[in-house]
C-alpha cells in the first residue's frame, strides 16, 4: 500500500531543526538550492557538501533513512549520468561505437550527480523536519504580501494541506476501486488502446463522483465548525522567529557571500 | 430551561433544470415542532429519507427553514448576524468518519474549530489537551487520521466540538459506518458528555437500541414528527415502528413472540419478567423446567478435507501486506479450509481480523505468499492458471459496492462485467437481464442511472453486476452495511433464493451475529489474521466462552440463555437465532 510510504515525509523526533521556524527552513533551504546553481566549481560543491553533512547529523534522523529517500531518483540519475558522459570535449578517453567519452564529460557527470544528490538531500531535510501543515503555515506568511493583490494566500495554504490529509485516503479508495473493477473482469494488463481508456474510466468515474461527495461533506463540516473565509484565524502552533532563526540567517548569508565570492578568486 | 425550539419549521428542496426553472420541490420536513430541554439527550428516530438529516441541519443553520422558524437560545437561525453565535452553541458530528477530518494529525483537527474563532494559541493548546484527554485519546494527539479506526475517528470530531465548549451536540448517525465495537465507543462517549458534562444531545439515527439511550424520543416519517415520547412509550408502539420499516431490538422481538406485556426494553427487563412471571405463564414455566447446564457441542476446528478436487480449498496460506519492509503487516496466517460447493457460509471477525484480505485470495486479486489455494483441484498461483476465469467463477462484491458504478444506466452497468468476458454481445446481455431479474428490480429502472436509486436498490444493481458474470461462488463482503431493515430482510431472501434455485455457493460477511445465525449453516471465524474455527454454525454460537474468545458477541438467544442460567432457567437446547425461536414457538 502506498499509505505507508515514508520517504520524504515528517520524522517525529527531536532536534534543533524540527524547533526552528518553518520561514527559516523554507528561505534557507531554497537559497542554499540556489546556490548550487550558481557555478561549476569543485569548490563550492566541497563547501556546499561541508555545509550540508553535520545538517543530516543534528536532525536526529537515522541517516540512512535520510539516504534511502534517494532511492527511487537513482535511475534517473544514472541516466543523465550516462548521457553527460559524452558530453563533447576535447580529451577523448575512451571511444565506444563511434561514442565518445570525454574527460569534460566525466567531470560534468560528477557535478550533476553530486547537485542532484545536494538537491535532493536538501529537500528531504526540510520535509523529515517539518510536518505538512508547518511548512503550509510558513509558506502562507512568506507569501503574505501577495494578499495585497487578492491572491487568497490562506485559502490556498488550506487547501493544500487538505490535500495533503486526504491522499493516503483517496489511495486507499482508489486501491478498493480498481480492485472491484477487477472483479468484474477488467483486464489491467490489457494492451488494446480502447480497452485502456475503458479501464481509466471505470477507475477514475467512480473516484471523482466519490471525490466531489468528501468535498461536499467536507465543506458542510468546516462550516459547522465555525469556519468562514475572509476571517482572522488562530493557530495551535503560531510562527515564531527566535534567537535560533537569526543565527540560521547569519550563517545562511555568509554561506552564500562566501559562494558568491568564489567566482572572483 | 427550553435550549432549542422549531416553530411549524417546513423546508423544501428545489431542483431547478438548466434554465433555472423549477423542476420539482420535494418537501423533506413539514411543519415540524420540537422542543428541546437544556441537558436533555434527544433522539430522532426515522428510516432513510424520512427528512431526520435536513431537520440535524436546520439546528445549527447549515440549512435556513422555507418556512416557520429554529430558534436556538432564542437565537433565530434565520438571522445571518447569528449564525456564528449559533455554531458556537450547537456543534455537528457526521456519518462519515473520514470525511469531517480536516487535520493532518489528531491533534491540528481538534484545534481547527478553536482556530477558526480566532482563539488565543495557547488556550487552543490547553482546551485541545483537555479536549483529548477526556475522550480518551491523548496518545494519539500526534497521529496521522487515517491510522485510526472508525470509533477512534469519531471521538476525535467529538474532541474537536467538545474543545469549543459546545453547548449542544447534534450527531446525524454518527455509528452508521462504525462495526459493534466501534458504535460501543461512540456511544459511551456520547453518554459520557451528556451525563458528565451536561451537554444536551440530539442523536439522529435509525436504530431503535441506540435511540433508547435518550430520555426523549421523536419518531419522524415523511418529514413529520409522527410520535413523540420516553422510550418505554415509544417502544409500546412496536407495531409502528414495524411498519415503518425499522428494526426491533431482538429482546422486544422476543416479547412480543411470546406476548409478554412488559416494560420490555432489554435483556435486563427480560430477565426481570422472567423471574417475576415465570411460574404464571406457561410458556415460561416450561423455561423453569428445564434444568442443569448442558454445552452444544464445543468442537474448535470441525473442518476435514473432504475433496480437495472440488470446490475452494485452501493449504496452509499465509499474506503479508507489503513484506520484507519495516511495515510488514500479517494479514493471514497459515490457513487451511476447504469450501464445498453449495455451501452457505458467513465469514466473521472484528474489524482487522483478516476477513477482506481472505476474501481478496479466494478470486485471485492477492496472490498467496505461502501456501496453496486450489480452485476444483488446481493450483491458481500457477504460471498458466486462466486468472481472469477465476475471478468470474468467483465473484466478488467489496463494502458499499455502489461507489464502484460509473455507467449511466442501471443496464450498463450490470452488463459491464460480462462484456468483460469476450462473450457474445447477445450472451452478454442475456445475462444482464437474467442478474437484474433475479435481483428483483423493476424493468423501469432498466434505464435510469444507478446513482438515482434507493440504498437497497443500488446495493442489488451492484450484487446483479457480479451474478452476471454467472460465478459458482458468491463472495460478498458486508452486503447489508447501511441498508435499513427493510431492505436488509429482502437482500437475505434473494440470497437464499441465489443460494437455492441457482445452486450458488454463497460466502458473505457481516457484523451482525444473529442476521449470521439466520442466515449460513457453517461459519469461518478469524481473529488477527488467524482461522480459530470453521464449522457448523450453531456449534459456535453456542459455545459461549469460545465466542468471546474470539473477541465476538453470540447471538441474542445465546446470551440471553446464558444469563438466564444464572437464575436456573433455560431455553431450550438448540435455539441460537430468531428463527430457531420461532420455530420452538409454532411447535409448542
Amino acid at each position: 500500500m502506498i499509505k505507508d510510504i515514508t520517504l520524504g515525509q515528517y520524522y517525529p523526533v527531536d532536534s534543533v531543526l524540527h524547533e526552528l521556524d518553518p520561514r527559516t527552513k523554507l528561505i534557507a533551504a531554497l537559497l542554499y538550492m540556489m546556490t548550487l546553481f550558481c557555478w561549476q566549481d569543485i569548490r563550492v560543491y566541497l563547501l556546499a557538501v561541508l555545509v550540508l553533512i553535520p545538517l543530516l547529523f543534528i536532525s536526529n534522523i537515522p541517516i540512512n533513512y535520510q539516504l534511502r529517500g534517494l532511492k527511487p531518483v537513482v535511475p534517473i540519475m544514472i541516466f543523465t549520468g550516462i548521457l553527460n558522459l559524452f558530453h563533447e570535449g576535447e580529451q577523448v578517453l575512451v571511444s565506444i561505437l563511434g561514442l565518445k567519452i570525454t574527460k569534460e564529460g566525466i567531470v560534468l557527470t560528477l557535478y550533476v550527480t553530486i547537485r542532484f544528490v545536494l538537491l535532493m538531500l536538501c529537500a528531504a531535510l526540510l520535509t523529515n523536519t517539518t510536518t505538512p501543515t508547518r511548512l503550509m503555515d510558513g509558506l502562507e506568511s512568506i507569501l503574505k504580501p501577495l494578499k495585497k493583490i487578492k491572491v487568497p494566500v490562506h485559502e490556498m495554504a488550506l487547501m493544500m494541506s487538505i490535500a495533503l490529509r486526504f491522499i493516503p485516503t483517496l489511495v486507499e479508495e482508489m486501491d478498493v476501486i480498481t480492485k472491484a473493477q477487477m472483479a468484474r473482469g477488467v483486464d489491467f494488463q490489457t494492451k488494446k488502446l480502447s480497452k485502456k481508456v475503458k479501464q481509466v474510466y471505470a477507475v477514475f468515474v467512480p473516484l471523482f463522483l466519490s471525490t466531489i461527495r468528501r468535498s461536499r461533506e467536507l465543506a458542510e463540516a468546516m462550516e459547522a465548525r465555525c469556519y468562514a473565509v475572509g476571517v482572522e484565524r488562530t493557530k495551535l502552533y503560531p510562527l515564531k522567529f527566535r534567537k535560533k532563526d537569526v543565527m540560521v540567517f547569519i550563517f545562511i548569508i555568509i554561506y552564500v557571500a562566501a559562494i558568491l565570492m568564489m567566482k572572483s578568486i | 430551561m427550553l435550549f432549542a425550539k422549531t416553530k411549524k419549521l417546513t423546508f423544501d428542496y428545489i431542483e431547478r433544470n438548466e434554465n433555472e426553472e423549477i423542476e420539482k420541490i420535494t418537501t423533506a420536513l413539514n411543519e415540524v415542532d420540537i422542543d428541546i430541554e437544556e441537558g436533555e439527550f434527544i433522539a430522532i428516530l426515522g428510516k432513510n429519507g424520512s427528512g431526520k438529516s435536513t431537520l440535524a441541519r436546520h439546528l445549527n443553520a447549515l440549512l435556513q427553514p422555507t418556512q416557520g422558524s429554529v430558534l436556538i437560545n432564542g437565537k433565530d437561525t434565520k438571522d445571518q448576524n447569528k449564525i456564528l453565535a449559533i455554531r458556537k452553541e450547537v456543534s455537528m458530528v457526521f456519518q462519515n468518519p473520514d470525511n469531517q477530518i480536516v487535520g493532518v494529525t489528531v491533534e491540528e483537527d481538534v484545534a481547527f474549530g478553536l482556530e477558526n474563532l480566532a482563539v488565543e494559541s495557547k488556550k487552543i493548546r490547553e482546551k485541545v489537551d483537555k479536549a483529548l484527554f477526556n475522550m480518551q485519546l491523548s496518545e494519539y494527539a500526534q497521529t496521522a487520521p487515517n491510522r485510526l479506526s472508525g470509533g477512534q475517528k469519531q471521538r476525535v470530531a467529538l474532541a474537536g466540538v467538545l474543545a469549543m465548549n459546545t453547548k449542544c451536540i447534534v450527531l446525524d448517525e454518527p455509528t452508521a459506518m462504525l462495526d459493534p465495537n466501534g458504535r460501543q465507543e461512540v456511544m459511551e462517549a456520547i453518554s459520557y458528555l451528556n451525563q458528565k458534562k451536561n451537554i444536551t444531545i440530539i442523536l439522529i439515527t435509525h436504530n431503535i437500541e441506540e435511540a433508547m439511550r435518550a430520555d426523549k424520543i421523536h419518531v419522524m416519517k415523511e418529514g413529520k414528527i409522527v410520535l413523540s415520547g420516553t422510550p418505554n412509550m415509544i417502544l409500546s408502539k412496536s407495531e409502528l415502528m414495524e411498519e415503518m420499516g425499522l428494526a426491533l431490538p431482538y429482546a422486544v422481538r422476543f416479547a412480543k413472540m411470546f406476548q409478554i406485556k412488559a416494560p420490555n426494553l432489554d435483556e435486563n427487563d427480560l430477565i426481570q419478567y422472567f423471574i417475576r412471571e415465570k411460574n404464571k405463564n406457561p410458556i415460561l414455566s416450561q423455561l423453569n423446567a428445564l434444568e442443569g447446564k448442558e454445552k452444544l457441542k464445543d468442537s474448535k476446528n470441525e473442518s476435514k478435507v473432504t475433496d480437495p478436487s472440488k470446490g475452494l480449498y485452501f493449504d496452509k496460506v499465509s499474506f503479508s501486506y507489503q513484506p520484507g519492509t519495516g511495515f510488514e503487516k500479517k494479514a493471514v496466517k497459515n490457513i487451511s479450509l476447504s469450501i464445498l460447493p453449495g455451501e452457505k457460509i458467513a465469514l466473521i471477525g472484528q474489524s482487522g481480523s483478516g476477513k477482506s484480505t481472505l476474501f481478496q485470495l479466494m478470486n485471485g486479486l492477492l496472490k498467496t505468499q505461502e501456501g496453496t489455494i486450489y480452485y476444483n483441484g488446481e493450483d491458481i498461483s500457477a504460471k498458466n492458471y486462466p486468472i481472469k476465469e477465476l475471478r468470474c467463477n468467483i465473484g466478488l462484491t467489496f463494502q458499499y459496492p455502489e461507489k464502484q458504478f460509473f455507467m449511466d444506466t442501471v443496464y450498463d452497468e450490470v452488463a459491464f462485467g460480462p462484456k468483460n468476458l469476450g462473450i457474445s454481445k447477445i450472451e452478454a446481455q442475456k445475462r444482464a437481464y437474467d442478474a437484474i431479474e433475479i435481483m428483483g428490480l423493476p424493468s423501469d429502472l432498466y434505464d435510469i442511472s444507478p446513482l438515482h436509486l434507493s440504498g437497497g436498490q443500488k446495493r442489488s444493481v451492484a450484487i446483479a453486476s457480479i451474478l452476471a458474470m454467472k460465478p459458482e461462488i458468491l463472495l460478498l463482503d458486508e452486503p447489508t452495511a447501511g441498508l435499513d431493515a427493510a431492505a436488509k430482510k429482502q437482500l437475505f431472501e434473494k440470497l437464499d433464493m441465489i443460494h437455492k434455485k441457482w445452486k450458488k455457493t454463497i460466502i458473505i460477511s457481516s457484523h451482525n451475529m444473529d442476521d449470521i445465525a439466520n442466515f449460513a449453516d457453517k461459519v469461518i471465524v478469524m481473529k488477527q489474521g488467524e482461522l480459530m474455527y470453521f464449522g457448523d454454525t450453531k456449534s459456535f454460537f453456542g459455545n459461549i466462552d469460545f465466542v468471546k474468545e474470539c473477541g465476538l458477541k453470540s447471538t441474542f438467544c445465546v446470551e440471553l440463555n446464558h444469563r438466564l442460567q444464572e437464575y436456573g432457567m433455560k431455553l431450550p437446547k438448540g435455539i441460537v437465532s430468531m428463527n430457531d425461536l420461532q420455530k420452538w414457538k409454532d411447535e409448542l
